[in-house]
C-alpha cells in the first residue's frame, strides 16, 4: 500500500509522526480522485439509465467533480487547521454545515457560469438536456445546490468519523507506551520492597538480645545486614540464583524466629537440581512474609511453614505452606497481587502463582518455566 | 503506678520490661501475650497503666480495650506508624514506636501520671472517673464518662452520645444499666440511658410523664413508669 517503512510504536522515532502524516496525504489524495470519479460515473450513468447517454453531461459531472474535489481539499485544509475534528458532533455540525452549504453554491453558481458562457454551444448541442436546462430555472438550480450541498455533507462526515478513528487508534497507541514504562518502573520498586514493621520489629529484638544472648544479637545482626543488602540491590538484578534467594528466605525466618520464639516452627527442602535455576529476586522471600504474617502472625498459638521447591517437567515448582485458613485478603491480598504482576511483566502468561486451602493450611504454589532464559541457570 | 505490658512477643515484653527498671515509680504486675490473658490480667490487677502492642494476632490492642468497663492509661506501642493510631488525631494519645527510646519513655511516663484528684469538683464520685473507649468505624475516642450526655438504642445499635459525636457501641442499654452508677446515670425509657450530670431542666409533659433537656440540646421523655421513678429520686 505504501513503501515508507511503517513508523515503529515507540517512543524514541522522533520523525514516526511525520513519515505516517505524508503516508496518509498520498492515500487521501488517491482516495479523493476515485471518489469523485466515481461520483461522475455513477451521475452519467443514472443520466443514461432515465434518460440517454449524453457527451454533455459527462461535461458537466466532470466540472462538478473538478469543482467538488477543489472544495472538499480545502475544506479538509481548514478543517484541520481549526482543528474542527477535535469538537463534539454538534459543534462540528454547526460549522460543517454552512460550510458545505456555502460550497454546494459554489460548485452551482460556478457551474452555472461555466454553462451560460458555453451554453449557446450546449444548448444547440443537446437540446432538451434536464441538467443544462436546470440550470436556467431558478427553482431547479435551489434543489441541485441542496443536493450538492448535501453530498458534501455526508463527505464532511466521512471525514470526521476516520478523523476521530485515528485519533482513537493514536491514544491508545500512547496508552500501552505508558503502560510499558509504568510496568518498568513498578517492576524495579516491587523488587526492593521493604517491609519497615519488620526492620524495626528485628531492630527491636536485637536490642533485647544484646542483653540476654549477645552472641545470638552478633549473628542476628550479620543476617539482618545481608538480608537489607539482598532487598536494597533487588532493584538492579532480574535474576538471582535460588540458592541466593532461599540464603535470604533462612536470614528472614532466622530473625522472625526471635521474635516468635517456639511458635514459629520451619521446614524447608529444595531439590538439589533446582538450586541453580534463577528466579526473580525476592519472589519466594515475599511469599514467605506472606506466610509468616498470616499463619504465624495472626494466630495465638504456633505454626508451621513449610518451603520446598523441586524440578518436574521443565517447571520449578515452588511450594510455600502455612498452617492456617484462607481468607480472602490472601487470595487477592496486596502481596500476592504484587508478586503476579511482577511475573506477568518477567514471564508473560508463562509462570502462575496459585494460593489455595490445603488441608488444614493456605499452600501457594510458584510454578516458572525452566526453559525461559529468565529462569535458565547461567 | 501498676502497668501491664501487652505485646505478643516474649522479647519484646522482656525488653520493654528491662526499660521500665529505670522507673522505680512503675511497677510491671503482669505481662500478657494475647488479648484473652490481657483481659484476665486487667481484671486481677486493676492497673493503672497498659502498655499495649496494637497488632496481636487473633484480636487486637483496641479489642481489648473495647471489653474492658474502666480502660486506664494506655501507652500504645508498635514497630511502625500505625494507621490505626491516626484515628486518634482529636485526642491526646500517647505511644511509642519499637525499639523504644528510653527519653521517650520517660516523657510518655511523665505525662501518664495519676492526676491529683481534682479539688475544684468535690461532687465527683470514683465511680465518675471511669472511662471507656469506643472505636466506630476509623475512629477512636477514650470516653470520660462525666462527657457522656446519654446512650440511645436505634434497632438493636446502641450508641453514645458526647460532644458531637454519637458512635456506635457493642454494648446494650441493658448491660450498661446494670454497670452504671444510678446515682450518676438513669434509664429514661426503652431506648435511652442519660446522664444526670447533663440533665439542665425537666419539665411536665403530657399524660403525667417527664420531659428532661440535656445540655446538648436533646429532649428526652421519660416513660410514665420511669417518670414516677424520676419524681421520686429528686425529692
Amino acid at each position: 500500500m505504501q513503501n515508507t517503512p511503517k513508523p515503529q510504536p515507540t517512543p524514541d522515532h522522533p520523525s514516526g509522526l511525520d513519515v505516517q502524516e505524508t503516508g496518509e496525504d498520498r492515500r487521501f489524495h488517491l482516495a479523493q480522485i476515485g471518489l469523485w470519479l466515481i461520483i461522475v460515473v455513477l451521475h452519467v450513468s443514472l443520466g443514461a439509465i432515465i434518460d440517454r447517454f449524453a457527451w454533455v453531461s459527462v461535461i458537466v459531472y466532470s466540472q462538478v467533480a473538478v469543482l467538488g474535489y477543489l472544495f472538499t481539499q480545502g475544506l479538509r485544509v481548514v478543517t484541520l487547521r481549526r482543528r474542527w475534528h477535535e469538537l463534539g458532533l454538534g459543534g462540528w455540525l454547526l460549522r460543517s454545515l454552512p460550510a458545505c452549504l456555502f460550497g454546494g453554491m459554489l460548485i452551482i453558481g460556478a457551474l452555472t457560469l461555466l454553462t451560460r458562457l458555453a451554453s449557446p454551444l450546449l444548448v444547440r448541442m443537446v437540446k432538451g438536456f434536464h441538467e443544462v436546462k436546470a440550470l436556467s430555472d431558478p427553482n431547479q438550480l435551489a434543489g441541485l445546490t441542496l443536493y450538492w450541498t448535501g453530498v458534501l455533507v455526508a463527505w464532511h462526515l466521512c471525514f470526521y468519523g476516520y478523523e476521530i478513528l485515528k485519533r482513537l487508534r493514536r491514544s491508545e497507541r500512547k496508552q500501552w507506551q505508558l503502560e510499558a514504562a509504568v510496568a518498568d518502573a513498578e517492576l524495579r520498586a516491587l523488587k526492593s520492597h521493604l517491609n519497615p514493621h519488620f526492620v524495626f520489629n528485628a531492630l527491636n529484638s536485637i536490642r533485647g538480645l544484646v542483653e540476654e544472648e549477645p552472641s545470638r544479637a552478633r549473628e542476628m545482626i550479620t543476617r539482618l545486614s545481608s538480608m537489607l543488602r539482598s532487598t536494597l540491590g533487588a532493584a538492579e538484578r532480574t535474576t538471582v540464583t535460588l540458592e541466593q534467594e532461599l540464603s535470604t528466605v533462612r536470614d528472614y525466618l532466622a530473625l522472625e524466629a526471635v521474635r516468635f520464639e517456639d511458635r514459629l516452627r520451619v521446614d524447608i527442602s529444595v531439590d538439589d537440581d533446582a538450586l541453580s535455576l534463577h528466579v526473580p529476586p525476592l519472589i519466594v522471600q515475599h511469599l514467605v512474609e506472606n506466610a509468616v504474617k498470616h499463619g504465624i502472625g495472626d494466630n495465638p498459638g504456633p505454626g508451621k511453614l513449610e518451603v520446598s521447591a523441586q524440578v518436574e517437567h521443565a517447571t520449578l515448582v515452588i511450594i510455600v505452606r502455612n498452617e492456617g485458613q484462607l481468607r480472602s485478603s490472601d487470595v487477592s491480598g496486596d502481596g500476592l497481587e504484587q508478586s503476579r504482576r511482577r511475573l506477568s511483566i518477567v514471564y508473560d502468561e508463562h509462570a502462575s502463582l496459585r494460593v489455595e486451602e490445603d488441608d488444614g493450611g493456605v499452600k501457594a504454589t510458584l510454578s516458572l518455566p525452566t526453559t525461559h532464559p529468565s529462569t535458565r541457570p547461567s | 503506678m501498676k502497668a501491664l505490658v501487652i505485646d505478643d512477643e516474649p522479647i519484646a515484653r522482656r525488653e520493654l520490661a528491662r526499660l521500665l527498671r529505670e522507673h522505680p515509680e512503675v511497677e510491671v504486675l503482669g505481662q500478657a501475650g494475647d488479648v484473652r490473658d490481657a483481659v484476665r490480667q486487667c481484671e486481677k490487677h486493676e492497673p493503672d497503666l497498659l502498655f499495649l502492642d496494637i497488632h496481636m494476632p487473633g484480636a487486637d490492642g483496641f479489642d481489648l480495650l473495647e471489653v474492658l468497663d474502666d480502660v486506664p492509661r494506655v501507652i500504645f506501642t508498635t514497630a511502625y506508624e500505625h494507621h490505626a493510631l491516626r484515628a486518634f488525631e482529636v485526642n491526646a494519645l500517647d505511644y511509642l514506636l519499637k525499639p523504644i527510646e528510653p527519653a521517650r519513655l520517660a516523657a510518655a511516663l511523665e505525662r501518664a501520671h495519676p492526676e491529683p484528684p481534682p479539688a475544684s469538683a468535690p461532687n465527683d464520685t470514683p465511680s465518675e472517673l471511669k472511662r471507656i473507649f469506643v472505636r466506630d468505624g476509623e475512629r477512636c475516642w477514650f470516653v470520660d464518662l462525666r462527657e457522656i450526655v446519654l446512650f440511645e438504642a436505634h434497632d438493636n445499635v446502641t450508641h453514645v452520645v458526647f460532644g458531637e459525636n454519637r458512635p456506635t457501641i457493642r454494648r446494650t442499654l441493658n448491660y450498661l444499666e446494670d454497670r452504671l452508677d444510678p446515682a450518676l446515670f438513669f434509664r429514661a425509657n426503652r431506648s435511652q440511658i442519660v446522664s444526670l450530670r447533663h440533665v439542665t431542666a425537666v419539665e411536665p409533659w403530657f399524660g403525667e410523664r417527664l420531659r428532661l433537656e440535656m445540655s446538648d440540646g436533646n429532649l428526652v421523655e421519660l416513660s410514665r413508669r420511669r417518670s414516677v421513678c424520676f419524681r421520686k429520686l429528686s425529692l
